[in-house]
């Protein structure tokens, strides 16, 4: 089924009629609808399951209340939704309409075939002919708020299994068994009635036993089956639990690392502080003797300057020359002479050279020994930093240490304890589960033996005693159906959830970077995942939602007959409806949104996203642009003056406005923008 | 269809019971939620036999 166009008339916050086309095309098979939030996606959506089930969806709020505010203002008390949709067979026209006095909904619809002829659908079967295209226990799975994938449980929940055996039409092929089956054991006793052998009816009186006895053995393993389902259950769910404490023994080891580095770190800082200490104590002793001597030696330069040197040479000597009146060669120099004033002038050159002189040899003293002081700062410097980063990196590590202690005094014993007694519990709970089915199987197998050879005994009975061939050759003919349909159920079955298997595999392969393959058990219809050596793994949440949304595309593609892996022969006619989904990827995480984008667009006959504005981006644009046979935005529309900011939207270099003021009414309406 | 299909009774046996599960099962899923098992039965009956059941 495809849906072509809808007509909304007064429907909640649509006032007035609004006709909106939905893409049809296989190659464009995406209609999208962009809307800020209150803009009327939700409205649309339900308008769509409102039309075919008579409901709401859970998110859909004030259910009761679908006719516009303005519209019952201005007297018009309905409202109503019309949709035009096509099998491979016929174009539909269903409309539904309420009233404010109404409390029922009025249906009505309309075929049109092949050669354009419009047929009226008689109101006693326009529910059937919508209960076989789309069941209202269905409508769920096609029409969807994005959020609801979280109560899609995949873990052999009973709901999943009988939705999807509807979906495949696998319930009408059962249906179709158990009555056939019925109507076999009616002529049965009615050949027994006319042959009116006690010894045939013996016969018959036992295969019905034996045949209740199967059916009873058959429901005791379906219920023991759910037993050992919600064992496993609460084997996961407890697994879990355990695993959140699980990390106490990553602690202990993330423990010992911190502890391993601190080791090292310590004796790099021991070596590091020691060669500074050596450095200070080396380099110390230079440093205050070079500061010494520098003082000394612009004091001896402050001196010379005053001529305040010290004594005892040059100035003694030519004291006592002058004092003598005699040079110590003998020459008599008496005060006044010439050689007297040379003697003045030679008392100061003569101490100045001396200093100079022991200045110089002082520099040279030292000068060896203060060399290695040069780069002291620069050493010092280096060294403290190295000192520094490993004092840092210590504290760091100890600290670790701290905080996994805390996280490991903060792990219940107790509460440990318990979830292992209700794991050993649940352990018990599904091994005997097992048991028990096991031995409920053996008994169902050795009744249907014994079943098989009453069979055997009573044909050969009725064949020679039979005295009514109009009713044998009836009953034949139910037998033929009866092993036809059940062989063909079998058959399908199988085909199904082969393919299901290789098409969820599929994806998860293309977009998981583990090698996860998915199998869905064929009794429970439970999805498990296993890695390449078949070990069973857990998904993550987001893995998970990735999982969900491959076996909803991998059903309606496998429907459709859209799937490319594998291909089911179908003697049951499966739904095949467009995929709606309010806030698609809500909670899709957007490492994998790419990939549901893409399988969905693939597999389904029609896709209808309505996205909230700031949720639609650059990137989606990009990824679904060349499936989009159909782009709308939702604008809404209010009485009063501009309160918020108008969001808009750019499209194809267009910036399109999603909220409107001063207009006449609160309402929205749907713009189509070409692309 | 090929030529010795013709000749081959099996499968226009199998073809005939094709036919009518499809039959079958299109009247069951459109009453899947609203006939009873009676009901049902006297249908698929009517369906298999056609004309046949009135002569029991």
């Amino acid at each position: 089924m495809k849906i072509n166009k809808i007509i909304l008339e007064n429907f909640r916050t649509f006032y007035g009629k609004h006709t909106i086309e939905f893409s049809t095309s296989d190659e464009k098979p995406l209609t999208i609808f962009i809307g800020e939030n209150g803009s009327g996606k939700t409205t649309l959506l339900n308008a769509i399951y409102w039309a075919f089930t008579g409901g709401t969806t859970k998110q859909f709020g004030e259910s009761n209340i679908l006719i516009n505010k303005d519209a019952i203002a201005e007297r018009s008390s309905s409202c109503s939704v019309e949709i035009y949709f096509e099998t491979d067979t016929h174009h539909y026209i269903l409309a539904r309409r309420t009233s404010r006095t109404s409390e029922t909904n009025d249906l009505s619809m309309g075929m049109i075939d092949k050669n354009g002829a419009y047929t009226a659908v008689g109101q006693m079967h326009i529910e059937k002919v919508i209960e076989r295209l789309i069941p209202k226990k269905l409508a769920s799975w096609y029409i969807f708020d994005g959020e609801a994938i979280g109560h899609l449980h995949l873990n052999g929940d009973p709901k999943f299994k009988n939705d999807l055996q509807q979906t495949f039409g696998f319930s009408s092929m059962r249906t179709l068994s158990d009555v056939i089956t019925d109507i076999k054991r009616d002529y049965e006793r009615e050949q027994r009635k006319q042959i009116g052998n006690a010894e045939l009816d013996e016969v018959g009186k036992k295969i019905e036993s034996a045949e209740s006895d199967v059916s009873f053995y058959e429901q005791q393993i379906s219920k023991l089956q759910s037993t050992k389902e919600t064992a496993l259950s609460e084997i996961e769910s407890l697994d879990y639990q355990l695993s959140k404490f699980a990390f106490a023994g990553q602690l202990q080891t993330r423990q010992a690392n911190a502890q391993r580095l601190i080791n090292e770190n310590k004796s790099k800082l021991e070596i590091k502080t020691l060669q500074r200490n050596d450095l200070v104590v080396k380099t110390m002793p230079q440093l205050l003797i070079k500061n010494q001597i520098e003082i000394l030696i612009d004091t001896l330069h402050e001196k010379e300057k005053d001529q305040t040197l010290p004594e005892p040479f040059g100035t003694r000597l030519i004291d006592d020359i002058q004092k003598m009146q005699e040079c110590i060669c003998g020459a008599p120099i008496h005060s006044g002479s010439d050689a007297y004033t040379r003697l003045e002038e030679l008392r100061s050159r003569a101490a100045t050279s001396q200093h100079t002189h022991r200045i110089s040899l002082i520099r040279t003293q030292i000068g060896a020994y203060v060399t290695d002081s040069d780069s002291f700062d620069s050493r010092l410097e280096q060294m403290n930093a190295d000192i520094g980063a490993y004092e840092s990196a210590i504290a760091d590590q100890e600290q670790i240490i701290r905080n996994a202690d805390e996280a490991i005094r903060a792990i219940p014993d107790a509460q440990i304890r318990q979830l292992k007694e209700e794991l050993t519990k649940a352990g018990s709970k599904r091994d005997q589960a097992n048991g028990e089915i096991a031995v409920a199987i053996s008994r169902k197998d050795e009744r249907k033996v014994e079943i098989e050879k009453l069979r055997n005994l009573q044909a050969s009975m009725f064949a020679s005693l039979s005295r009514n061939n109009n009713l044998t050759k009836q009953k034949n003919k139910f037998d033929e159906l009866s092993r036809y349909v059940d062989a063909q159920y079998a058959r399908q079955e199988a085909e199904v959830l082969e393919a299901l298997n290789q098409e969820v595999s599929g994806v998860l392969y293309k977009y998981l970077t583990k090698n996860f393959i998915a199998k869905v058990d064929p009794s429970t219809y439970a999805v498990k995942t296993f890695d390449m050596d078949q070990r069973l793994v857990s998904l993550s949440t987001g893995e998970t939602n990735l999982l969900k949304f491959a076996i909803i595309a991998a059903i309606v593609g496998m429907a459709g007959e859209k799937t490319k892996i594998s291909k089911v022969n179908w003697i049951t006619e499966p739904i095949i409806a467009p995929l709606i989904f309010d806030a698609p990827f809500s909670v899709v995480d957007s490492e994998y949104r790419a990939g549901i984008a893409n399988n969905l667009t693939e597999l389904a006959s029609q896709l209808i996203f309505l996205f909230d504005s700031d949720k639609w981006d650059a990137e989606l644009s990009k990824l679904l642009s060349g499936r989009v046979g159909k782009f709308y935005t939702l604008v809404s529309r209010a009485k009063g003056e501009q309160k918020e900011t108008i969001k808009t939207l750019r499209i194809k270099n267009k910036t399109i406005s999603l909220n409107e003021y001063n207009s006449e009414r609160d309402d929205t309406i749907c713009l189509e923008v070409k692309i | 269809m090929k030529k010795e299909d013709f000749e081959n009774p099996e499968i226009t046996e199998q073809q005939e019971l094709e036919k009518i599960t499809k039959i079958l099962l299109r009247e069951i899923k459109e009453r899947e939620n609203q006939a009873n098992k009676t009901e049902l039965k006297k249908i698929i009956k009517s369906r298999v036999l056609g004309g046949e059941e009135d002569e029991n």
